[in-house]
């Protein structure tokens, strides 16, 4: 495992300022190391996502992927991505917000599959899905 | 107190909450987090030490 390119900075922090500001040192399990904490921020500055793994406990690389894709999905369609969400899956609807318009989905479903009067999917290509987060 | 780390009396910072500024020595240079990526998705992660054989296998890949 040598002479492996790192394409990311590294951050030094010998203070623990960041891991102090980011509550990653967990003292329940050690007061010296700084748990494996992952954070995903938007191009805003925004908190989106927070991933706390113990010490014995190695991150899910495919799962921050998924993330990243599904909350950039999630701002461009204006939709919520269920459980084991991927690109080309279902997406939900936010559920209506007044009585005339949830009639009006289960009666006209459109392009939407209605379960019930709070619950509609709808389908977005993964094509569709990629070129629309990979552009950003 | 309701929400803060035992360790640092910091709040813990949670989702929506801006994310937090500090300024840091890395190996590509200084950096003014988060502000100077601003416009792009940041994954921040963290790893416990040097030499801590779960991280290295973890960012190799």
């Amino acid at each position: 495992m040598k002479n492996v390119e790192v394409k990311f900075p590294l951050i030094e922090d010998i203070t623990m300022e960041a891991a102090k500001k980011y509550g990653m040192i967990q003292p329940g399990e050690s007061s010296t190391k700084a748990g494996r904490a992952v954070f995903v921020i938007d191009p805003k500055g925004i908190i989106r996502t927070i991933i706390y793994c113990p010490l014995s406990l190695g991150r899910n690389f495919d799962e921050l992927h998924r993330v990243v894709i599904a909350l950039q999905t999630a701002d461009a369609f204006s939709v919520a991505t269920p459980a084991d969400w991927r690109p080309g899956d279902d997406v939900i609807v936010p559920t209506a917000g007044s009585c005339g318009v949830a009639k009006d989905r289960m009666e006209n479903q459109r392009d939407m599959t209605c379960y019930d009067w709070f619950f509609c999917t709808r389908k977005i290509a993964k094509e569709k899905v990629l070129s629309t987060v990979l552009k950003k | 107190m309701e929400n803060m780390s035992q360790a640092t009396g910091l709040p813990m910072p949670r989702i929506g909450d801006r994310a937090h500024a500090f300024k840091a020595v890395t190996t590509q240079g200084e950096i003014v987090f988060p502000e100077q990526y601003s416009g792009s998705w940041v994954i921040l992660f963290r790893h416990p030490a040097d030499f801590t054989p779960v991280c290295t296998a973890t960012s190799r890949g």
